[in-house]
């Protein structure tokens, strides 16, 4: 436990958590935690869209470092989901969250000396929720006493459901993402699960195709870009076709120009 | 874990007899003397109401997502909990997400399952 000596207060129970939102000290245990290995890296700030599943099977390889499942980092997070249950603690408003993959328990902390905000009105509102509206949370992942909270909590209540699909759709993407390209996937899939770049009104026969697949298979290799007589040579093409065929890849978006206005990169 | 359910449609009830299911769609009907009603997701699904004690109706042309038992032979839904959603929800992101979701089980359905 001597690694959670930072959180000194934190360690019995519920009410360290009061003391260290009260006084808005939640950021600064990021801070608070640089000392804490060399392996430490950078931690992702930005919110991960997970499910509830993923938060719950996820595990924490160094105390107070980043959690991981399925090769997803998990630091700041958002999910979504139903408030199934409301129940009040000190100052502190308890929720079951529910999304169909699992559920968490998650609190919002309201401030004693908040006047703009009292507890009551605000377990008012969201008991309103219960069992009615699916609400966003977002924050960041941490686990006290084997259990996984989400500090410095945000909720918002979802008013426009297509909110829904697309959190449980950038989750999916994420953890595809973190898997690497899903090609070839043991998956039983029948359907690809992305659409190919490849322009469907044009043959892939043509010759702009064979420039783009040249400059594909190369660009892994040539860092800098991919020389325009380079693509010359390998298509038997003129210069200037090359380069007639290079520009129009770069205007509709599928290569970069690369060190110089001659070398070229794809996506 | 008692509260995973899974997402499915219409074309999906026949594999998961027997499952606790979650479903969006639309409503179509509601058949108030047998209390059962028609949702649409990605095809018709039959809903059995009486299972619930539903504060208020269902309401056709409304957007819903069901939570419920699908039933052995009928394919019929019991429902456990029905939550209403915005009448804007584009339901043809919600079969697409419903056939994605099968394809990370990771992250969607309980490893015991």
């Amino acid at each position: 436990m001597s690694d959670f000596n930072n959180y000194g207060n934190y360690g019995d129970g519920d009410g360290g958590f009061d003391v260290s939102q009260n006084t808005g000290g939640g950021f600064n245990n990021d801070h608070s935690t640089g000392g804490n290995g060399s392996q430490r890296n950078q931690l992702r700030q930005s919110l991960t869209p997970v499910t509830i599943k993923q938060i719950n099977d996820s595990t924490q390889l160094n105390p107070d470092g980043e959690f991981k499942i399925h090769n997803v980092e998990l630091n700041m997070i958002s999910f979504i989901g139903i408030i199934r249950k409301v129940t009040t603690h000190q100052s502190a408003i308890i929720m079951t969250i529910e999304d169909g993959t699992g559920s968490i328990e998650v609190r919002k902390w309201i401030a004693e000396n908040d006047s703009s905000i009292s507890l009551t009105e605000e377990e008012e509102k969201f008991s309103s929720f219960v069992n009615e509206k699916y609400i966003f949370v977002g924050g960041s992942l941490r686990q006290f006493n084997n259990k996984k909270t989400i500090q410095n909590a945000i909720f918002y209540p979802i008013e426009d459901s297509n909110q829904i699909i697309y959190h449980h759709l950038s989750a999916i993407e994420n953890h595809l993402r973190c898997q690497g390209i899903p090609k070839n996937t043991t998956t039983k899939t029948e359907n690809k699960l992305f659409v190919d770049n490849v322009n469907p009104n044009k043959s892939s026969g043509s010759t702009i195709d064979k420039v783009l697949q040249v400059l594909k298979d190369n660009s892994s290799t040539m860092s800098e870009g991919v020389q325009l007589e380079y693509v010359v040579q390998k298509l038997n093409i003129s210069r200037e076709d090359a380069k007639n065929y290079c520009d129009e890849l770069i205007e509709s978006g599928k290569i970069y120009t690369g060190f110089d206005d001659n070398t070229y990169i794809a996506i | 874990m008692e509260a995973s359910n899974i997402r499915v449609d219409a074309t999906l009830l026949q594999e998961n007899q027997n499952n606790l299911v979650r479903i969006m769609g639309s409503c179509e009907s509601v058949d108030k003397n047998t209390n059962c009603a028609t949702i649409i997701s990605n095809g018709p699904i039959t809903l059995d109401l009486n299972h619930t004690q539903l504060d208020k109706q269902l309401i056709p042309g409304k957007n819903y997502e069901i939570i419920g038992k699908v039933s052995n032979s009928s394919l019929k839904v019991h429902v456990y909990s029905v939550i209403q959603l915005s009448d804007n929800l584009n339901l043809d992101f919600a079969t697409k997400f419903v056939q994605y979701s099968q394809k990370v089980p990771d992250i969607y359905i309980a490893s015991h399952d």
